[in-house]
């Protein structure tokens, strides 16, 4: 599974993902509604730019995927972590603490 | 799984995944709108649809093809860990994929080719069958005996066709006829060319169309036209005139009679059959120029090939019914009624196929049969070695799979590594291929002056081979993917893939797989032994004659120069320069020439009794010294001598099989016989074989050159004993006869030794081959049989450690695994000895004084086979027999 170079912008969405889909399954209209909210509108990505994020973490083996029906009764596509999402999202996870320390160290004693 | 299918559809199938893109849009489109946006808000909120939709495509694709080149790139960096693996991979791959491909090509050349011609399924070649006392007593052109006691021929008549001309089911019939070695004289070079004589409705009827000037029309195919036309094969105008547009409507000669050039066949037209290569095309009219000496007016002799296109709708069943009485009246009205005398059956053949493929039919079967396991060898070889392999990377794949890597992934990765390997022996495979294309129809050529026969290395040859690379991958690479990744990697992680369950189950399946390749190793070993022991009984046969130090050289001039009289004089001096030659002891001049499969036969009436008692003797015409030059010894009275000549009266020398067949226990020497004239008989010589190898020397007398007329419209075939290598003498013999004539054109030169050897070349070519493939099968068997035992020691190395701490013997662990080769090999000795017992049966038409269950032979193969997998398995078992125990089991 080779990892290309990924800006930073772009692995944060991923993370934003993974840890979202980590409370269970969602379509892609949910996560983004979900990542705003629980961000407090603080983090307002374009929309249509979680689409392509959703395929490729789903083709890296990271997510899976099904057609099923919302509450609603309208079909939908939902996405679900997959084991190695979740060991992924733990990598990630820690990861972003450690880099956000450095950061907020930074800030702090600069 | 799933993902791999979803990646394909991505590449092939985009509307599906696009129509799920653009619903998952719409979906989050109308999902803000229900949330209370207008819609041009959601549009705003969401961005670029289409640019959306571009990225996720992207994605699919991209994902695809990135992941295939690194399955690629993993493979060969595999292979470059492994190198012996990998060359012993491709090598025996190439091997078999190459004699497949080989083969092929003649397939495709002679039974797959059609001709190039609209709707050629629908062209029918008329022939016919009868009953061996056929009405049709003298044919000049293709006669077969047909399983079930009828005999058969594509040749008729042409009354016969004209009066079959007249039917309704057919389109038009047209008729040919092939003819070789006519002399063809271009801007003062004589040579001999071979040609098609065509109907004049032909070209016509078959939809071919000159690539330059006209083709032959049926005005050009009339009795008594004073200008004759040439059609120039393609390859013939490319050789003799550089494809020079000049040709057209140029004057040639052929056999010294004028013909004008009116065109030029397209390429893929050079006649009906295969390899072939019909150089000139002339109407059937000109066969009196071509051929003075066969009787076209005599409505007994049956000699033109018939074709036609039947019309549409028309069955094979409905119209062959009634050409069938057609045939049976034309013939009845046509021939010289004899008494008891069967009438021709008309059968249809394929007229779109070459005609030549009953010729190569069996050899191809049956090499496609050998070469076909040879490459089941390969396979089985290389699934056992790739087995062996995954076995070594159970650790390394169950860590893949259990970090969540989808078994499907993981058995691609190893398809993948398969597919190239089998790309590498495929693209290896068509080198070889190609290289021995033409190996087959060379070896079994027939013509001594043309022996370049080339069949086309086209697509249909590619794309076979691509098949059958791929088709070999997915077979020798399947089964290891598949047990490699089984679902229960637990105990492989646990165990590190030694002296685990799967393991040892892998092993059964390597084993199994051992013995099915020495099974077809014995197969083929037992094809190599019969034709090679076949080849030797016929190479052993008593030929009574002494083929040593024999120059044999054919000449057949023109009528039109050479007739008569003009032609027995001319023959004369050339024997006579010939005898002259530093080097030649003696020179001779006959009829035909020994085991080349020409022979004459003729009447032989003993004087006194009723005419027709027996069947027909064969004649050969000699002059003095024949019997010396041949080494034909003689048992009793006289030679052939210079005195017989055609002034003195008539004798004849008869062979020992006409004395016993005719005379029985009384002497014939100095009895009379009646057949174009009365001879005398005036000496016996011993028998000698006379047209081939396989069968016992005919009843044959020998009679005086100058006192019978074959001479003067026939070949002649000079026969000289040299000194030492007899092809040294080719070119003074060549000199020699320049000096009596430039123009004449002596042919087919060849030592008498060349020719038995050309007789017998699909035998030699059968075993050849066999030899050649089954020594290929052996020694993959021996790696294969290597690998497993070499995996199996490595895999007990803690066994045999715990044996010998507890005082084993080395030399009784070597047994042990010794014993397990030798195991493993006598099961597969004794399948492939019971298959070959049933597949043996099909190739006794082809064996000679040998049963297809020859105990030699059998007993051979298998004591070969155990032998070799004794050697094999040696290796491994003194390996293990030279394990030091404290490592071993340190080890463990």
């Amino acid at each position: 599974m080779a990892k290309a170079k990924r800006d930073a912008l772009q692995g944060t969405l991923d993370l934003l993902i993974l840890k979202t889909l980590s409370s269970g399954a969602m379509h892609g209209y949910g996560i983004a509604v979900h990542i705003m909210q629980v961000s407090g509108d603080a983090l307002r990505v374009e929309e249509g730019s979680l689409y392509p994020a959703l395929h490729r973490i789903e083709q890296a083996g990271l997510l899976s995927s099904e057609w099923r029906l919302t509450e609603t009764g309208r079909r939908a596509k939902f996405y679900k972590l997959a084991a190695a999402g979740r060991k992924q999202l733990e990598v990630e996870e820690q990861e972003w603490v450690r880099l956000t320390r450095g950061v907020a160290r930074v800030l702090r004693y600069a | 799984m799933r993902r791999f299918l979803h990646a394909l559809r991505s590449s092939i199938y985009k509307t599906r995944l696009e129509r799920e893109m653009e619903e998952e849009i719409a979906f989050h489109l109308e999902m803000r709108r229900r949330d209370g946006h207008t819609p041009a808000e959601a549009r705003a909120r969401f961005g670029n649809s289409v640019l959306v939709t571009e990225q996720m495509r992207e994605t699919h694709t991209l994902r695809f093809l990135e992941s295939v080149e690194q399955d690629i790139r993993y493979a060969f960096r595999a292979f470059r860990r492994s190198p012996v693996f990998t060359a012993v991979a491709v090598v025996s791959l190439a091997l078999g994929i190459g004699a497949n491909s080989a083969i092929f090509t003649v397939t495709n050349a002679v039974l797959l080719k059609m001709l190039p011609v609209e709707r050629p399924d629908a062209l029918r070649l008329l022939t016919w069958t009868s009953l061996p006392k056929t009405a049709m007593s003298s044919i000049n052109g293709s006669y077969e005996r047909k399983p079930g006691g009828r005999v058969g021929s594509d040749s008729f008549s042409y009354p016969v066709y004209l009066a079959l001309r007249k039917n309704p089911f057919f389109e038009d019939l047209f008729a040919f006829k092939a003819r070789t070695g006519v002399t063809t004289l271009i801007g003062g070079h004589s040579e001999r060319t071979r040609v098609d004589l065509v109907s004049g409705n032909l070209y016509g009827a078959l939809g071919v169309r000159p690539v330059m000037g006209r083709a032959i029309v049926p005005q050009d195919d009339v009795a008594g036209t004073s200008s004759h036309v040439v059609v120039l094969g393609y390859n013939y105008w490319k050789r003799r005139f550089g494809r020079d547009v000049g040709a057209l409507n140029t004057t040639i000669s052929l056999n010294n009679e004028p013909f004008t050039v009116i065109g030029v066949n397209p390429p893929n037209f050079d006649g009906f059959r295969a390899g072939d290569d019909v150089d000139l095309f002339i109407p059937l009219v000109s066969i009196k120029i071509v051929d003075p000496v066969l009787p076209v007016d005599d409505a007994n002799v049956w000699w033109v090939n018939v074709m036609g296109r039947l019309k549409p709708g028309v069955s094979d069943g409905q119209s062959l019914a009634a050409m069938d009485v057609m045939l049976r009246h034309a013939a009845q009205a046509t021939l010289s009624p004899r008494q008891n005398a069967d009438l021709p059956k008309l059968e249809y053949k394929p007229g779109g196929r070459m005609l030549n493929r009953d010729y190569f039919q069996t050899a191809i079967y049956l090499f496609s049969g050998l070469v076909g396991l040879v490459l089941l060898i390969a396979c089985a070889n290389l699934a056992s070695l790739l087995l062996a392999r995954a076995t070594a990377r159970t650790r390394e794949i169950a860590v893949r799979l259990a970090l969540g890597a989808g078994r499907w992934r993981v058995v691609r990765q190893i398809l993948t590594e398969s597919l190239v390997l089998a790309m590498m022996g495929g693209l290896a495979g068509t080198a070889i291929g190609y290289l021995g294309k033409d190996v087959v129809p060379n070896l079994m050529g027939t013509d001594w002056d043309r022996p370049g026969v080339e069949f086309p290395f086209d697509f249909r040859v590619l794309a076979f081979t691509l098949i059958l690379s791929s088709l070999s991958a997915v077979l020798f690479g399947l089964i290891p993917a598949l047990r490699a990744t089984r679902p229960d990697v637990g105990p492989a992680l646990k165990s590190g893939g030694r002296g685990s369950t799967q393991s040892r189950s892998q092993m059964r399946v390597g084993k199994l797989l051992v013995v099915s390749q020495i099974a077809l190793s014995i197969l083929l070993l037992v094809a190599a032994g019969l034709f090679s022991r076949t080849l030797a009984n016929l190479r052993g046969v008593s030929l009574g004659f002494d083929p040593a130090r024999i120059l044999l050289i054919s000449l057949s001039p023109p009528d039109a120069l050479y007739h008569g009289e003009k032609r027995e004089q001319m023959f004369a001096r050339v024997l006579e320069r010939l005898r002259a030659i530093r080097g030649v002891q003696s020179a001779a001049m006959s009829s035909d020439a020994l085991v080349s499969g020409d022979a004459d036969t003729t009447n032989f009436d003993p004087t006194g009794r009723p005419k027709g008692e027996h069947e027909p003797a064969y004649v050969q015409a000699v002059t003095a010294d024949y019997f010396r030059t041949m080494g034909i010894q003689l048992l009793a009275g006289r030679s052939i001598e210079a005195r017989d000549s055609s002034s003195a009266p008539a004798v004849a020398v008869v062979n020992q099989a006409l004395a016993k067949g005719f005379f029985g226990k009384e002497n014939p020497i100095g009895r009379t016989f009646d057949s174009d004239k009365r001879m005398e008989i005036v000496g016996i010589c011993a028998d000698a074989k006379f047209a081939g190898m396989r069968e016992a020397a005919p009843p044959t007398f020998y009679r005086a050159a100058s006192q019978t007329d074959t001479f003067s419209d026939r070949q002649a075939i000079f026969a000289l004993k040299t000194v030492g290598d007899p092809r040294l003498t080719i070119q003074t013999a060549r000199e020699a006869i320049a000096l009596e004539d430039r123009t004449l054109v002596p042919f087919a030169f060849r030592s008498q030794e060349q020719q038995i050897d050309q007789n017998l070349a699909p035998e030699a070519t059968f075993a050849t081959m066999a030899g050649g493939f089954s020594g290929v099968a052996l020694l993959l068997a021996c790696i294969g049989i290597y690998g497993i035992m070499a995996y199996n020691v490595a895999r007990r190395t803690g066994e045999m450690g715990i044996r010998m701490a507890l005082g084993a013997q080395k030399s009784a662990v070597l047994w042990l695994v010794l014993r397990e080769t030798l195991v493993v090999a006598a099961m597969g000795v004794a399948t492939g000895l019971l298959a070959s017992l049933v597949a043996a049966r099909a190739t006794s038409s082809l064996l000679y004084d040998l049963k297809p269950y020859d105990p030699v032979t059998l007993a051979g193969a298998a004591a070969l086979m155990l032998l070799f997998a004794a050697a094999s398995g040696f290796v491994p078992a003194r390996r293990a027999a030279s394990i030091e125990p404290s490592t071993a089991l340190r080890e463990e």
